[in-house]
């Protein structure tokens, strides 16, 4: 027997409180991204450029705790399991080949979804543009090549019919719902994350120090402001001054740090919205789709009544609406009161236009396949789906080309 | 003169765009999503319109963020007009 | 001798990632060692982050310098 798929808050039971939380995660996610420099396509770049694993050992950590956690969360009762799986995508090509046009795209533009809204707070010229190219390709997507995706889809070519329990790894795994099989598959998919995640860290650690690389030498100049951390000896004094400048902004946020409050952020919106609405992050629906509905409303154009996608599958408002307001507001304010507020335009002017296509290709990319960095790789782990698997391959791919590309346009 | 063109100007024109950009926010969801919102209904499209608990629950979350985020464009608008100010009486007094 | 080991100036303001790490690691190969590469940037990621983690990996000494808008980030090759 199918288990149950009705929504049960388990905790609220005021919607503008669920609302508000949403904001306020989004606040965080904004803040601790700029601060944290946080980037998911620099994490997969510094692979191929620099060679440096840390900040994708970082991802890995992400990932790991974001399954693990809201896993055992579910598999003790706090979160009732079906409000982790009634949103589950439905798995396909689509898949695949949207994180493969994502990663590519956002690589080439200058970042992923999340450092593409947090660097245009910060005054990112190019970002502002891949932002609009973003809304050009989701509205590329609608007409073109949602109908056939959904026929597909629908038909079952190449991907699954329904999303929910069907795409849930504990129903997929031991055909149950119950506490012990979600929490056995929390444990089989958050654990590997997070010990790869540790293993690449020290890897490049042991490597730097089997060098004998050398600390950068950091100096104040007119500006009088010392750049970021030297390396301390280690101490519970160091500590504290370290943890004193992160949150005088001072300093930036070290990358584990960051992945910990972004975690934490993720669990947050994962309690409160569970029953609610989509009880996880996402962005592209809101930056992409509705904020392109919303420009064009006052000049009397309504997508959602005329244009494919727009008016079956992008309810007008929800949670996420509010989330990334509140993201751009947080990035900014960090950046504004961190002193790194500033109007940034590239040197090389084709760098817009190349920010733009490479928006573009963002945009179409996230649609086709149903979900960004964050709104689903990120977030399918915490749903234990197993779409995200699928995503992280696919977008290393595409960005890995960008690369190869990138390097041939310098 | 050049002490004047030395401070970033941004610092007090952030905080400026951040209030209207969140003034602009409130109103555009005041005016256009709640009328949307009824007009997919009247069309029929139940798939993308939103129960109005939703809506009235998405515009009083918005005018409660609305207003902490105004205050706080102020606070940073007021500390950029210190800095100003300041970096003014540094430069005069040499 | 003297002109090989001329510092190599480049400009990325409003460059963001991952253009100034490759940028740097596509001059230093073409540099001789003993030339150092001098990059103006303004992006916050490239100076915490992605232009030392380059230099650790080359092995190359680094120093970052703020001058207030801009930071002048020096890499020497060896």
């Amino acid at each position: 027997m199918a288990p149950p798929m009705i929504l049960e808050p388990p905790f609220l039971d005021s919607l503008e409180l669920v609302y508000l939380m949403f904001a306020l995660s989004g606040f965080i996610l904004g803040w601790v991204a700029q601060r944290g420099n946080y980037c998911f396509v620099n994490a997969m770049t510094s692979v191929f450029t620099t060679k440096t694993y840390d900040r994708f050992g970082g991802l890995m950590l992400l990932f790991g705790l974001s399954a693990l956690v809201p896993g055992l969360l579910v598999a003790v009762g706090v979160v009732p399991s079906v409000d982790q799986y009634y949103f589950n995508y439905f798995g396909g090509w689509y898949i695949v080949v949207g994180a493969f046009i994502f990663g590519f795209g956002a690589a080439i533009a200058g970042g992923c979804n999340l450092s593409m809204l947090y660097r245009a707070a910060s005054g990112y010229v190019q970002n502002w543009l891949e932002l609009f190219g973003m809304m050009v390709g989701t509205y590329i997507f609608a007409t073109l090549v949602w109908p056939f995706q959904l026929s597909t889809m629908q038909a079952g070519l190449l991907s699954t019919k329904a999303g929910g329990y069907v795409e849930y790894l504990p129903y997929d795994l031991f055909h149950s719902v119950s506490g012990a099989s979600v929490g056995a598959t929390a444990v089989l998919l958050g654990v590997p994350f997070i010990l790869f995640g540790v293993y690449l860290q020290r890897r490049t650690q042991a490597r730097f120090r089997a060098m004998g690389s050398v600390e950068p030498v950091r100096a104040a100049g007119a500006g009088g402001v010392v750049v970021s951390r030297e390396r301390e000896s280690t101490g519970h004094g160091s500590a504290v001054k370290r943890a004193w400048r992160v949150l005088t902004l001072k300093e930036a946020m070290g990358t584990n740090l960051a992945t910990v409050v972004l975690f934490l952020d993720l669990l947050l919106v994962f309690i409160v919205g569970a029953g609610y609405t989509f009880n996880y992050l996402v962005i592209t629906s809101s930056d992409g789709g509705r904020f392109l509905e919303y420009i064009l409303m006052p000049f009397g154009v309504n997508l959602a009544l005329t244009t494919s996608w727009y008016n079956s599958s992008l309810p007008i408002v929800d949670t996420s609406v509010l989330m990334v307001i509140m993201l751009i507001v947080g990035a900014f304010s960090a950046s504004y009161l961190s002193g790194d507020f500033k109007i940034r335009i590239p040197r090389e002017r084709r760098r817009l236009a190349i920010g733009f296509g490479g928006g573009i290709l963002v945009g179409l990319g996230v649609r086709i396949a149903l979900g960004c960095n964050v709104g689903l790789m990120w977030t399918n782990f915490a749903q234990l789906g197993y779409d995200g698997l699928l995503f992280l391959p696919s977008m290393l791919a595409g960005v890995a080309l960008a690369v190869k590309v990138q390097e041939h346009l310098l | 003169m050049n002490a004047h063109r030395d401070f970033p100007l941004r610092r007090m024109v952030a905080p400026i765009v951040l209030i209207l950009f969140v003034l602009g926010w409130y109103r555009f969801s005041g005016a256009y999503i709640q009328t949307d919102d009824a007009s997919l209904l009247a069309h029929g499209n139940y798939a993308v319109y939103v129960p109005v608990q939703q809506v009235s629950a998405y515009m009083q979350a918005v005018t409660w963020v609305s207003y902490a985020a105004v205050f706080g464009g102020l606070i940073l608008l007021w500390s950029g007009l210190v800095s100003y100010v300041e970096h003014m009486e540094r430069s005069n007094h040499g | 001798m003297e002109k090989n080991l001329q510092d190599e100036v480049v400009d990325l303001r409003g460059e963001c990632c991952p253009i100034p790490e490759m940028t740097a690691s596509k001059k230093l190969r073409k540099m001789t060692p003993g030339q150092t590469l001098v990059l103006l940037t303004d992006h916050q990621p490239a100076v915490e982050v992605t232009l030392p983690a380059l230099a650790k990996t080359l092995g190359y000494p680094i120093s970052i310098q703020n001058e207030g808008d801009v930071y002048r980030v020096r890499i020497t090759k060896r």
